[in-house]
């Protein structure tokens, strides 16, 4: 896992599959996940980011929307459901 | 893309990615997708089906779960409710700021709130001088009202005053000056004289404050 630290990212967008965020400022960044490796964030601070998404990732959305009109809403609502449990 | 066509799946977990489904029916299965090509179904039927994520597609499911435990709520939040609407997460959701929301400028608003406040200034300037100069009244609580001069006394009753006034009240003033400092009759005839303030000052002093009969003495 590649790692990165100390670093401000401002106005950009940045692919954080498989990297290790240490110490890091996100400010007005875009996030890119596409669906590899999880990317850690270690002591980081996020402002003004904004979430996007590629390769994999975009493929997993498609999935789920095609199979939500296909007649697997409610496993698909399972699904989304778990993603904002704390 | 491998194509299956008019097969029965029972009580399977089938690996969908990349394949195309026709005429094909699922019984008591979990259809297992990875993040990789997208499966076709066409003409299937499902039967006490469920789906399951694996590889990629799960990874992306952690990912979010994580995001939004870590404090992104808003961004998480708002993919969320897109795939529930059963719409793809927009390319760039809306950047929320926690700090500070761009408002842009709305000039047409800020017009009229300054119409406002400067009607309200005049409003505030005419009510002063109203009350300051054109009508202006002293009311002490519990008092009586008072008027201005000019209602209390009526004009047709009050002292008609000279317009040389200033000139006239000083030639007065010089005229008695003049007499106070000369000696002189005031009734030659009844014996009455005037003397300077000088002289009666010293002759006071000399014989004290003079006794004045009574009238009708």
């Amino acid at each position: 896992m590649a790692s990165v630290e100390n670093t401000v990212f401002q106005n950009e967008a940045v692919a954080v599959d498989g990297t290790q965020f240490k110490n890091c400022t996100f400010s007005n960044a875009t996030l890119v996940f596409a669906g590899g490796d999880l990317p850690s964030f270690v002591d980081c601070q996020f402002r003004s980011v904004a979430l996007e998404f590629d390769g994999a990732a975009v493929n997993t959305f498609k999935f789920l929307t095609g199979m939500q009109a296909g007649g697997f809403s409610q496993a698909v609502s399972g699904i989304l459901a778990g993603i904002r449990q704390r | 893309m491998a194509t299956l066509s008019n097969q029965t799946f029972n009580d399977e977990s089938i690996a969908v990615d990349d394949n195309r489904y026709e005429k094909c029916t699922f019984v008591n299965c979990t259809l297992v997708y990875s993040g990789g090509t997208l499966p076709v179904f066409a003409d299937c039927k499902f039967d006490n089906s469920t789906i399951e994520l694996g590889g990629a597609a799960s990874n992306t499911i952690t990912y979010l779960s994580g995001m939004y435990q870590g404090g992104l709520l808003t961004q998480v939040g708002a993919v969320v409710k897109d795939l529930q609407r059963g719409k793809l997460p927009g390319p760039e959701p809306a950047v929320v700021d926690n700090e500070s929301v761009y408002t842009g400028t709305n000039f047409r608003q800020l017009g009229v709130y300054s119409g406002i406040l400067v009607i309200i200034t005049a409003l505030l300037i005419i009510a002063y001088w109203y009350g300051a100069y054109w009508h202006p009244t002293n009311n002490i609580l519990g008092g009586d009202v008072v008027q201005p001069l000019s209602s209390e006394i009526p004009l047709e009753l009050m002292p008609i005053l000279p317009d040389d006034l200033a000139a006239t009240y000083d030639e007065l003033n010089d005229g008695q000056r003049d007499q106070l400092a000369v000696r002189g009759w005031v009734d030659e005839s009844a014996g009455i004289a005037h003397i300077t303030i000088d002289d009666a000052s010293a002759w006071m002093v000399a014989n004290g404050a003079p006794e004045f009969a009574a009238q009708g003495e």
